[in-house]
């Protein structure tokens, strides 16, 4: 069997096009760890986080027809993943809203680490991680792009479809809320 | 305390182009103040834990999303067989339904010779053909 891990992203596509599997699992092995940074770093390491994961790369799949490759497949993916996630956050926005009255939340989901708690004692790296999931959706999504994806702050706008102004101050204020999270930590 | 326009300045810094007077503003700051110089190495390690954060899905992410395009072909297989058949269903119900409307036009004209609506409906040529002065002739026979 003819090895395609070699190949290049636009043959992968073409093969996977014409109905080669093969092609199309050595692109999810390509692009795991993109949609998985995405994913993870917007809805933490959760079952919904790998079902967004999947969607993914389910709905890249069923659209592969109409993938032209203006924009880089990583970036188209995690376009995909980015939307995904944030309909996710708002779908359990709603479902949160249904089950507590207006005013009323289990505080537990918005919890902030106070030093010497439990979860204060946790590593830095899973501090940082419930810090996210505590920032605005919004907000943690720039983060996501830029500093865990690696998105230059012009790509970022693009892939939110959002003014590089907002880009930039919502990164601001994003920063600055995480930083309010982690004084203790930092 | 770290005045607000510069925490701003510095955080901005990070990410957006400073304009040369900002720049010179924060670098002024940044060299006088202690404070503002400890502020942006924190910041300088939380974006660096941030951007070193490992994630990855469970082993056997591939498989399972293999898995389900193999579904997905299955179910389009089966649509498209439903789909076809219900076609084809279709197609013979709307053909006998085209025959048997030539075959009564057909039989419509070999009977009376014309396409009037009268041989439609199978009203008398040559009876009033307002239906109410009919209604009346009736009236006036009872």
């Amino acid at each position: 069997m003819k090895d395609l891990s070699g190949l290049g992203e636009s043959e992968l596509i073409e093969l996977a096009r014409e109905g080669n599997d093969r092609a199309f699992g050595v692109i999810v092995s390509r692009y795991e760890q993109q949609v998985a940074r995405t994913a993870i770093g917007m809805l933490g390491d959760t079952d919904e986080a790998e079902d967004v994961g999947q969607e993914t790369f389910i709905r890249f799949y069923r659209s592969l027809h109409k993938f032209r490759g203006e924009s880089a497949l990583g970036t188209y993916l995690t376009r995909i993943a980015i939307n995904l996630s944030l309909n996710e956050i708002n779908k359990k926005k709603k479902t949160i809203s249904l089950f507590y009255k207006n005013g009323e939340t289990d505080e537990s989901m918005y919890e902030v680490p106070q030093p010497g708690d439990k979860f204060a004692e946790a590593d830095s790296k899973e501090q940082i991680d419930k810090a996210l999931q505590q920032i605005d959706p919004d907000f943690r999504s720039v983060i996501v792009l830029r500093l865990i994806e690696g998105y230059s702050t012009r790509e970022t706008a693009k892939i939110l479809n959002l003014p590089l102004g907002t880009v930039l101050s919502r990164l601001s204020r994003a920063q600055k809320n995480l930083r309010e999270i982690l004084t203790s930590l930092i | 305390m770290i005045e607000k326009e510069l925490y701003e300045l510095l955080v901005r810094s990070f990410d957006d182009e400073l304009n040369s007077g900002e720049k010179r503003k924060l670098e002024k700051a940044l060299a006088s103040s202690g404070e503002l110089r400890s502020e942006k190495k924190k910041i300088q390690t939380m974006r660096k834990i941030i951007a070193s954060k490992q994630y990855s899905f469970n082993p056997g992410f591939k498989n399972r999303i293999m898995v389900r395009i193999e579904e997905e072909k299955k179910s389009f297989i089966l649509k498209s067989d439903f789909n076809r058949t219900l076609f084809s269903v279709f197609k013979r119900v709307a053909l006998t339904g085209v025959a048997a409307i030539i075959i009564l036009l057909l039989s419509i004209y070999l009977s009376d010779y014309s396409f009037s609506l009268d041989s439609f409906t199978g009203g008398d040529p040559y009876s009033d053909d307002n239906l109410v002065s009919y209604l009346l002739y009736e009236d006036l026979n009872d």
